[in-house]
């Protein structure tokens, strides 16, 4: 069931009217068609600048756009200014009020809903206990914590009982050893209250926790749609694959039986439909996919060694140039010709490794993932 | 849509301030200007220059008046500077027992009129020999500025701390340079802020420059009143207008002046 | 330890000159309105004087006149420093940055006149013959100079409340806007997300922010216009007068032996001022913190 949808948005404005160069300080957003569903928690993530926090501020009717409708539950909302949408926003800061206890900050939607009293301070109590602050109810912004704020902040969005939650970077501001507590605190509150949330983030993190599907958004268009894995499965340009946490992206073409980049080849498995043709593009190889072998001393990889150049056997050979240990994890960054290839496995190895190594990394080729070129890379 | 009625509103609340804030300046320069204007006229019956051409004419002493006026302020606020940097340093920065009582003693004046003060104080000034002298007059305008250039200065120091004076220390500088490069161009703002009130304040006084000059040192406002209370509008009407003027000047010579030292500075 | 002592030292140049000047005048007059006066010879401590004023009706007159006056000034220029903020709100909340600048600017520009010309201006403006007259003249609001409402030299006052809250509202916003300034827009935003107009976002958000410097700013415009002379003098009546100017009249027209008197109106009119004064810290405190 949709709940929102955004058609055909377009806004622009200049930034700075004098500057010499007008098409750099322009920004301008543009989406064509944005659908969330009900009770979906999505996300919309990009790099600083790329309009996420603009978007959310269309939905929220605190910033007006040039064209364009937005629309809930079937009801166009765009001529309506913000007060009078029920929608609710969790900002980067928590901007509490100062001057009120967290009670008043957390129900002061509601009272300016008309709710009566006496609800207002039960539903405070129950969104309070949600949250863990129960006690909290007549302290004052000035005596809590960051991350306490936050969650009142959060309390007061919740209690507001929107159509849509709006959340825009809101752990940004917060240590980042508690924004895996205030994760887990969201996922909890999404999956007993169930609102539509709109969450945005550059944390990829957040993105791989939290959300049921997301966009991805640059220089103020969404590039993809989808949820974190088919995103990260299936990156559609090379700039979304490096977005998604890909380090392994190499430029080159395809043909029937391999890639082949400026400095790599990497055998796949048969691609008929190519032909006799061969298409430009990038493939990107998620770290995972690759293991890590030793070959001196190991007989039994100095065999599979030989067999490097036949048909079914995908590996390659390269020199060991940085090892990381992290928590059970090998992080490593392997030498092949001249390029680097970055690889996570799990740690099997006995002994240390050491700089300089011969390695035999073997790969997945059904992982590997090709984007052709396109005009806009 | 809203935007119109709000941008209407907002050129109305313009017009209405530019309005009360204007008006007078507009009323006194055509009352300066008039010559006979009998009720129920909108405008003067004819203008003439009589009124400024009394103003200004060497027997009504004026020019004296002006100076001795501006005379009295820049003093009042150079003695005001000189007490002030220092309290404003203790108070801005410091924690002190008793800091509270003094800053409230400090403030107090404030919120009451000098003329209580100066009538409590005239016996003292009669035996001390201060009425009728300009000393006298200088002592007396102290009382309702000082306050006003020690919150100023305060609030300067308050924002400067104590942290760019340490961090000068640490680089080697010694206590008058400290002053001088670092505090000082914090204090700037305060400084500005407080002399204006200071001069403006010090020009402004009437009744108690009246009461302890006994007559004999005549600023701008003495020369007014009597134009002012009943007399010929024309005249009172072209006095404001000057004192209006003179204030303005006194503040941009003053603005111009500091900045001008510490842009001197800057380069050095 | 000299540290320990610095600020005392940095402070005492101001706390001389204060205390000489400032707290010499009252003492003095308090010395004086009790009958010590060792300067003239005059040693007998007595409550004559005090008893004198509290029994006048003359005293009284003036009493309620000035607190009347002191009152009503204080309202209308609380009120009208309060809508011009709100006005220079929305302006901020509309973006309108400069203008607001600029009509902040604007509105200072009484501050500039002293208030000796202020009464003038307000004489002319409000006279039986003033603009304002001529003006509903010619608007044929009214017929005759005689169909004017008196308000200066009026006996309750009008003139004096007129010029008191022209130039006083000025200082109100001027210790209104600081706190104004740093509230920042995206507090506002959270306040319209959450179902407030601007309205609603000001009553709810902004002004009780405001109450507190509010408040401070009241006490002083009260005092101030409770204790003034030049307006009074200038805008007022012969009868009733204001305590300050019958202080003064008393102090300059009636012979050396009334100079006691006009010493205890003044302690009896700055000793209620600080009684106010008192009572509203006292109802400050009592409200306790608000973060």
């Amino acid at each position: 069931m949709t709940k929102l949808c955004l058609e055909g948005i377009e806004k622009s404005y200049i930034k700075n009217n004098s500057s010499k160069n007008k098409s750099e300080d322009d920004f301008r957003i543009q989406i064509d068609e944005l659908l969330i569903n009900e009770g979906e928690f999505f996300g919309i993530v990009g790099p600083s600048g790329c309009g996420k926090t603009t978007l959310l501020k269309i939905v929220a009717g605190l910033q007006e756009i040039n064209k364009g409708e937005v629309i809930i539950d079937g009801n166009n909302i765009t001529k309506i200014s913000a007060e009078n949408r029920n929608i609710s926003m969790v900002f980067q800061q928590p901007l509490l009020f100062p001057h009120m206890t967290v009670e008043e900050n957390v129900t002061f939607g509601l009272k300016m809903k008309k709710i009566d009293k006496t609800e207002r301070k039960k539903r405070a109590k129950q969104i309070l206990e949600s949250v863990g602050l129960n006690g909290y109810l007549y302290r004052y912004p000035s005596e809590l914590s960051g991350g306490q704020k936050q969650r009142v902040a959060i309390a007061r969005a919740i209690a507001y009982k929107p159509e849509v939650l709006l959340m825009d970077e809101p752990f940004s501001s917060l240590d980042p050893a508690l924004r895996e507590d205030m994760r887990n605190l969201i996922l909890k509150l999404h999956s007993k209250y169930k609102m539509t949330t709109i969450f945005v983030t550059h944390d990829r993190e957040d993105a791989f926790t939290l959300f049921d599907r997301m966009a991805i958004m640059r220089g103020g268009e969404i590039l993809q749609i989808g949820s974190p894995k088919e995103i990260y499965e299936n990156p559609l340009t090379k700039y979304i694959a490096g977005f998604m946490g890909y380090k392994n992206i190499f430029q080159g073409h395809i043909n029937v039986n391999e890639f082949v980049g400026k400095n790599v080849k990497f055998k796949l498995p048969n691609q008929n439909y190519l032909k006799n043709k061969s298409i430009y593009g990038y493939i990107v190889i998620p770290s995972e996919s690759l293991e890590v072998n030793l070959v001196e001393k190991n007989n039994q990889n100095i065999k599979k060694m030989h067999q490097i150049e036949s048909k079914d056997y995908y590996a390659f050979l390269g020199i060991l140039e940085e090892v990381n240990y992290n928590q059970g994890l090998l992080y490593l960054k392997i030498k092949y010709n001249s390029e680097e290839i970055f690889i996570t496995q799990k740690n099997k190895f006995s002994e240390d490794l050491k700089i300089g190594q011969n390695i035999l990394v073997e790969y997945m080729p059904e992982k590997i993932h090709f984007i052709e070129k396109k005009v806009r890379g | 849509m809203k935007d119109k009625t709000t941008n209407g509103v907002i050129l109305i609340g313009i017009i209405f301030i530019a309005l009360i804030s204007i008006l007078p300046f507009v009323f006194l320069s055509i009352l300066s200007f008039s010559q006979g204007w009998a009720w129920p006229k909108i405008l003067p019956n004819s203008l003439s220059l009589g009124a400024w051409k009394y103003v200004f004419a060497p027997t009504s002493g004026t020019i004296n008046a002006i100076f001795t006026s501006l005379k009295v302020a820049i003093v009042v606020t150079i003695i005001n500077l000189v007490l002030a940097i220092p309290a404003g340093d203790a108070l801005g920065r410091y924690k002190f027992k008793g800091k509270k009582i003094i800053e409230a003693i400090l403030l107090m004046p404030i919120i009451i009129p000098p003329i209580i003060i100066m009538m409590g104080m005239h016996k003292t000034f009669i035996v001390f020999n201060l009425t009728e002298s300009t000393l006298g007059v200088i002592l007396c305008h102290i009382v309702p500025t000082l306050p006003y250039m020690i919150r100023a200065v305060t609030i300067s120091y308050n924002q400067l701390g104590f942290k760019w004076e340490e961090q000068g220390k640490m680089l080697g500088a010694g206590k008058i340079d400290r002053f001088f490069n670092i505090v000082f161009p914090f204090l700037i703002p305060g400084i500005v802020a407080g002399s204006s009130l200071s001069i403006v304040i010090s020009l402004s006084q009437y009744i108690i420059t009246v009461l302890m000059g006994g007559g004999q040192v005549v600023t701008l406002p003495m020369i007014m009143f009597p134009f002012i209370n009943g007399g010929n509008q024309g005249i009172g009407a072209a006095y404001s207008i000057l004192f209006a003027l003179i204030a303005v000047i006194a503040l941009i010579a003053m603005d111009l002046l500091l900045k001008r030292y510490y842009n001197d500075r800057k380069i050095n | 330890m000299l540290q320990n002592r610095k600020p005392y030292l940095l402070i005492l140049p101001s706390l001389l000159a204060t205390v000489f000047l400032f707290i010499g005048g009252i003492l003095y007059g308090i010395f004086e309105s009790i009958g010590f006066s060792p300067l003239v010879g005059e040693k007998q401590v007595t409550l004559k004087y005090y008893l004198e004023i509290f029994n006048s009706d003359d005293f009284w007159q003036a009493f309620f006149t000035t607190i009347r006056i002191a009152s009503l000034s204080t309202i209308f220029s609380v009120i009208l420093g309060v809508l011009i903020i709100y006005f220079l709100y929305i302006m901020k909340v509309n973006k309108k940055n400069q203008s607001a600048i600029l009509a902040q600017r604007l509105f200072q520009v009484p501050m500039l006149f002293p208030y000796l010309v202020f009464s003038y201006i307000v004489y002319i403006i409000f006279s039986s013959t003033g603009w304002c007259s001529r003006i509903l003249y010619g608007l044929g609001i009214i017929d005759s100079m005689d169909n004017f409402p008196i308000m200066i030299n009026d006996r309750f006052g009008w003139g004096i409340i007129i010029a008191y809250v022209w130039k006083t509202s000025p200082f109100v916003v001027l210790m209104l806007y600081p706190v104004l300034l740093k509230v920042p827009l995206s507090l506002i935003d959270a306040a319209k997300v959450f179902g407030a107009n601007k309205f609603t976002a000001f009553k709810e958000v902004v002004f009780p922010l405001l109450i507190s410097p509010l408040k401070l700013s009241a006490f002083i415009v009260f005092s101030y216009s409770f204790l003034a002379f030049e307006v009074p003098y200038i805008l007022g009546v012969t009868y009733p007068k204001t305590l300050s100017v019958y202080s003064y009249l008393t102090y300059t027209t009636g012979n050396l032996s009334e100079r006691p008197k006009a010493m205890a109106i003044n302690i009896a009119s700055t000793f209620c001022v600080i009684v106010i004064g008192l009572i509203f810290y006292l109802l400050k405190k009592g409200e306790g913190n608000e973060g």
